[in-house]
């Protein structure tokens, strides 16, 4: 019964045009919100993770009531006293920094201690140019961000009025943030920031990660005002940003449930409309799993084809976001992945099975002689 | 002759109505015979069709399918599919579907490509050749009530339920309708209980039960001989 099931199902797509093309034209925006959030929240978060993994920082340091790592400080102090720890193999001291353009749009300024020995395991690849030479207002500039700011190497840019800077190279990383950034020595970006003898986080590769509960505690219990974990759990390092991106799974999650009331809708008037046919396939033996599934697959052709066109459309918004919201970029994934087509693929099999089950249940509640005669 | 079905004392009252549409209706229906229902619109005949046919369950009474009882069906779809080939009055097919299709609907046990094979000669037999694969909204009303005959034979019934099945065609076509009801009845020795208006339909019935107000107030046995349309 499969051929005949599936023939009805394209049928009744193509019956009513008007309802299948906005039914899938909703399906397919709401699925690209939802595709988009959920990239976003995994690119930046998940950049982060996969550099802390691959590259064995054992030990992540932040201030313990800073908000985001923005608003962590470690002062020199402190972060001389941890650094001299015998068990400590390297160390990579971050300052970071929102700065705005003229424009209003936002970058953010990295400075680095030893920047030639750690780029490798921050995920950064110089593009063109070299780097820059510490002690010198001399920058790198994400290459997208290069672009889209209509620069080359060998511009000067303001930071700041009595500070300018040359860019001398332009990296890419793997990790979205970095995209959107710009890199400089510590000492000069600390100044710029107005951040002199202070730190905003210090990750640690120890000699011996076996030792790394240890080193957290002795940390943990002579600093108080920092706060160290380790790095496998890096998304407690995100602070309070973390919640950000629980609140855009929760969006997404209602994204989904949206997609299937639209679909669960359709269905039901879809149900009203065909109760006469669904009392004749009854009276002529079809079972209720048989009516079912007809239902389920004109749900599911209706669900995929959304999320197929969602899919595009989301690459497509990408794709205009990064070239127009610079400000953004840093949140912005690279592009998106095979397996993100097939997890859409997936959910909206999940979705379109999901809806038109209830749908599916009342039409075969109605009576047969009743459904009959309705006109 | 064995009894293919069996009814005794049947009763249906339906919510508004303040008097049954099935008043304490018995008979027996035995293989192979054809039998026909007369009588005015809203005597019951419609009703009793639905009963038999498992569409409607009845307020108190009993049915036998061959001494078993519709009360120990566990699913009616089962038997409705293998057993009981319907008639309706008005067609009922699904418009969106070719007729092939349509006939292919009433085929759940059967394999695909006999299925097509079925639904082609069965729509030939018709005379529907050419409409194979035309949408069932897009023939006329005789064609529609030919496929819908054509579905109702599709599943090798034992016991055909038609309710008016000339009720909307022509003269014509009428006469290719008993034709064909005749010479399933002859080749496969299936019952048949046809409800209709048309006294050319009686001619084709070994049995004729008259209706009114909800019960069986005649019954007529007639002769082969008398049977005027032939195969």
């Amino acid at each position: 019964m499969y051929k005949i099931t599936y023939n009805y199902a394209t049928r009744n797509i193509i019956r009513t045009p008007l309802r299948s093309f906005f039914t899938v034209f909703s399906i397919a925006m709401i699925f690209s919100m939802y595709i988009l959030l959920t990239a976003v929240a995994d690119s930046f978060t998940g950049g982060f993770n996969k550099l802390i993994k691959q590259e064995n920082i054992d030990i992540i340091i932040q201030s313990k009531f800073s908000a985001t790592p923005l608003s962590s400080s470690i002062s020199k102090e402190d972060f001389k006293a941890i650094v001299s720890n015998d068990a400590i193999s390297k160390y990579i001291g971050f300052v970071i920094g929102k700065k705005r353009f003229k424009d209003r749009n936002i970058t953010y300024l990295l400075g680095m201690d030893n920047f030639e020995q750690v780029s490798k395991k921050l995920g950064i690849t110089l593009k063109n140019g070299r780097l820059f030479n510490s002690g010198t207002n001399e920058i790198l500039m994400a290459e997208r961000l290069l672009q889209i700011r209509e620069l080359k190497i060998g511009d000067e840019v303001t930071l700041s009025a009595k500070n300018h800077f040359k860019i001398v190279g332009t990296y890419h990383s793997w990790v979205s943030f970095f995209n959107s950034s710009i890199i400089g020595d510590l000492k000069q970006i600390r100044k710029l920031l107005k951040r002199e003898n202070k730190t905003n986080m210090l990750f640690l590769i120890l000699k011996d990660s076996e030792k790394s509960e240890e080193i957290i505690k002795e940390i943990n219990h002579s600093f108080n005002d920092l706060y160290a974990i380790k790095s496998g759990d890096f998304s407690q390092a995100l602070g309070a940003m973390k919640n950000i991106f629980y609140l855009s799974d929760i969006i997404a999650i209602i994204t989904l449930i949206i997609a299937s009331a639209i679909l669960i809708n359709t269905f039901l008037m879809a149900v009203y409309q065909r109760t006469k046919e669904i009392g004749i396939l009854s009276a002529i033996g079809w079972t209720r799993r048989m009516i079912i599934s007809m239902f389920i697959t004109e749900s599911v052709i209706l669900s995929i084809i959304g999320g197929i066109v969602g899919f595009i459309l989301s690459l497509g918004m990408l794709f205009y976001l990064k070239e127009n919201y610079s400000n953004i970029g840093f949140l912005l994934p690279e592009g998106l992945s095979i397996l993100q087509f097939f997890y859409t693929l997936l959910m909206s099999l999940l979705i379109g099975i999901i809806s038109a089950i209830i749908p599916a249940i009342y039409a075969t509640k109605i009576a047969i002689t009743k459904a009959i005669y309705h006109e | 002759m064995n009894n293919i079905l069996k009814i005794d004392s049947l009763y249906k009252t339906y919510e508004k109505g303040d008097k049954a549409a099935i008043n304490n209706v018995s008979l027996a229906l035995q293989e192979g015979k054809i039998y026909v229902l007369m009588g005015s619109s809203g005597c019951g005949k419609s009703t009793l069709l639905n009963l038999i046919g498992t569409l409607d369950t009845p307020d108190s009474g009993e049915i036998f399918y061959k001494d078993k009882n519709y009360k120990s069906f566990h699913t009616t779809n089962q038997f409705r599919s293998n057993i009981i080939g319907f008639v309706f009055q008005f067609h009922h097919l699904i418009p969106i579907l070719t007729l092939k299709e349509n006939i292919e609907t009433a085929m759940i046990n059967i394999k695909q490509k006999n299925k097509e094979k079925k639904a082609k000669d069965l729509l030939e037999r018709l005379g529907l050749k050419s409409q194979i694969n035309s949408l069932a909204n897009c023939v006329s009303g005789g064609e529609r009530q030919r496929a819908a005959i054509a579905r109702a034979l599709a599943n090798n019934p034992k016991l055909i339920l038609a309710d008016e099945p000339t009720g909307n065609v022509d003269t014509q076509t009428t006469h290719l309708i008993l034709k064909e009801l005749l010479k399933f009845n002859k080749n496969t020795q299936c019952t048949m209980l046809i409800a209709t208006h048309d006294l050319e339909v009686a001619k084709i019935a070994d049995v004729i039960f008259k209706m009114s107000d909800g019960k069986i107030v005649g019954e007529e046995i007639r002769n082969k001989d008398e049977k005027s349309i032939t195969i």
